[in-house]
């Protein structure tokens, strides 16, 4: 009979090793670490009020990517730049870096089907990132709303120049 | 510009900030006429809704003159008088185009905030926390406007700059209420608050055919004002239970429907209450919720609640009695902009009386005055109303 408190395979020694790996998988969710390109993925999904063409034709300009490519939680202005982007059999495939002062680099494959009930299309974002997980689903999930929203609106929603009594550079949102 | 910014729990003042511009190409810039306080604003001066920054625009009640037009705006033109309803609305996405303005998809700049608390985003609010959008408020000389074609309605000639500034947010919120009460002709209505909201709902409640009204409040000269609009009234400083009272005014029946309309800062009564001042004292809850309780122990069976409150967290929430007395609920931040060219008709008429809730017009300079007499109810304060 094994030790309670001990030995291969016991509870306790069972208990000690999901609470390692639960806090080491934490630690990778949100710490950049020694993280290798396409270390960190997510996968998020968005319905948006357009057909799939025009929204493959805008996934796959380079200038309207980047635009929609932003820093999550800060809602600052885009600072990636796209090295790569392709259409092929439908699917849109890019490589982009971010400019922030710990640059990110990011690689994503962006599909599309038909939503139900005349809603549009769903639009799914699959992004690796070469830092925490945590970083990867929000880009992807900031992406996904800028998206949905310059293809319904024609533009996305900022606070730049937005006035408030703080000091900041001209042009950063508030 | 000058402009009353938040720098603090409790703190504010008024600042030379930058001007407003136009920014994105269906923007326009107003120059505001009239801002008003609302209720919901005290939620965070007083920190109970937390992502204000140091320094944050406040306001979010406002009409005023288009002074700039942005390059893709259609149907405004520099000079036209408008009222704009408080959350922002793209106009284009599914909610929008469904008259569900403040569920907007679009319009929020940092949409992944409010998913933390509320599963998905809401519209944008001018001046009202980053977790609604950060987008600068309407207390300034100047105010942005965005996706202006869907949100910028021009006042009518007859209507007044005190009357028209309601029509933004306490007219639509209110009406908004009597409309989700579901109000056949001859219904019971009754509605938790006198305050510029609950004003409002009831006004709308008697627009739409309620037979009676029923104002519920503690301050006498709000009770005063329910009864000018037509509202039958109950005070709560005189009476011992409020679900008899009600019972008794009703045939023991209750009302076919009920409005809160007072929110997550409400006075509490007896041991709920002073529980409820406990827990939110401490941040184990941000709601006082008398009245929300009240309101569906109190609604008739099969009846309906409307909720127009604003709340953030809260616990004890009689649920059962929702589910075992077949209460509907229904409740949302104001889809201003599917009531508002209603709205500015019936205040035209003189059948909305946004007018009684203008009792304090000031100057922008005296922003924070304003809102301490709000908060304080003190001098017969319903709004303080700035002329920037």
């Amino acid at each position: 009979m094994a030790s309670p408190l001990g030995g291969d395979g016991s509870p306790a020694r069972r208990a000690v090793d999901a609470a390692l790996r639960t806090g080491q998988a934490l630690v990778d969710k949100v710490l950049p670490g020694e993280h290798a390109a396409g270390d960190a993925d997510a996968r998020r999904v968005l319905t948006v009020g357009r057909d799939a063409d025009e929204l493959r034709a805008m996934w796959g300009d380079p200038v309207r990517l980047a635009h929609v490519l932003a820093e999550p939680y800060t809602g600052d202005p885009s600072t990636w730049t796209v090295d790569e982007v392709a259409v092929v059999d439908g699917v849109v495939r890019f490589r982009a870096r971010s400019g922030q002062e710990h640059p990110l680099e990011a690689s994503g494959e962006v599909t599309f089907r038909p939503a139900p009930q005349e809603l549009g299309t769903e639009v799914t974002l699959a992004l690796q990132l070469d830092g925490p997980d945590l970083a990867a689903g929000a880009t992807a999930h900031k992406a996904l709303r800028r998206a949905k929203a310059l293809a319904e609106t024609g533009e996305v929603p900022t606070l730049a120049h937005n006035p408030s009594a703080r000091q900041r550079p001209e042009g950063g949102e508030g | 510009m000058r402009a009353l910014t938040w720098q603090g729990v409790n703190q504010l003042s008024v600042e030379t900030v930058p001007d407003a511009r136009i920014v994105n190409p269906h923007d326009v810039v107003l120059r505001v006429r009239r801002s008003a306080v609302c209720g919901s604003d005290l939620h965070f001066v007083g920190g109970y809704i937390p992502t204000m920054r140091e320094g944050d625009v406040i306001g979010h009640e406002f009409v005023g003159d288009v002074v700039e037009v942005g390059p893709e705006v259609t149907g405004l033109r520099v000079g036209d008088r408008v009222v704009v309803p408080s959350f922002i609305g793209c106009g284009a996405c599914w909610h929008c185009a469904h008259d569900e303005w403040s569920l907007c998809d679009n319009s929020h700049p940092k949409p992944e905030l409010p998913e933390v608390a509320l599963g998905y985003p809401t519209g944008g609010i001018y001046g009202y926390t980053h977790a609604f959008g950060g987008y600068a408020g309407s207390s300034a000389e100047l105010v942005r406007v965005p996706y202006a074609a869907s949100n910028c309605f021009v006042v009518p000639e007859g209507v007044t700059d005190d009357q028209a500034v309601f029509v933004s947010d306490a007219a639509p919120t209110g009406w908004m209420g009597a409309d989700f009460a579901g109000i056949r002709p001859g219904d019971t209505v009754a509605v938790w608050g006198c305050g510029g909201v609950g004003l409002m709902a009831q006004n709308a409640a008697r627009i739409m055919g309620a037979g009676r009204v029923i104002g519920i409040d503690l301050l006498p000269e709000r009770l005063a004002l329910a009864r000018e609009i037509g509202s039958e009234t109950v005070d709560l400083r005189s009476v011992d239970s409020l679900q008899e009272t009600l019972r008794d005014l009703t045939g023991g029946r209750g009302p076919d429907a009920c409005i809160e309309a007072v929110g997550m800062e409400a006075q509490g009564r007896g041991l709920q209450g002073a529980y409820d001042k406990v827990k939110q004292a401490v941040r184990l809850e941000t709601d006082r919720a008398t009245p929300l309780r009240e309101a569906v122990m109190a609604c008739r069976k099969g009846g309906t609640v409307a909720v127009i409150g604003v709340w953030g967290l809260l616990d004890k929430f009689p649920m059962g009695a929702v589910m075992n007395k077949g209460l509907t609920l229904r409740s949302a931040q104001q889809h201003g902009q599917a009531y508002v060219p209603t709205l500015l008709e019936h205040v035209a008429s003189g059948a909305l009386r946004t007018d009684l809730l203008a009792t304090h017009v000031m100057p922008l300079e005296q922003g924070p005055e304003g809102y301490a007499m709000f908060k304080d109810k003190t001098d017969g304060c319903v709004r303080a109303v700035f002329a920037p």
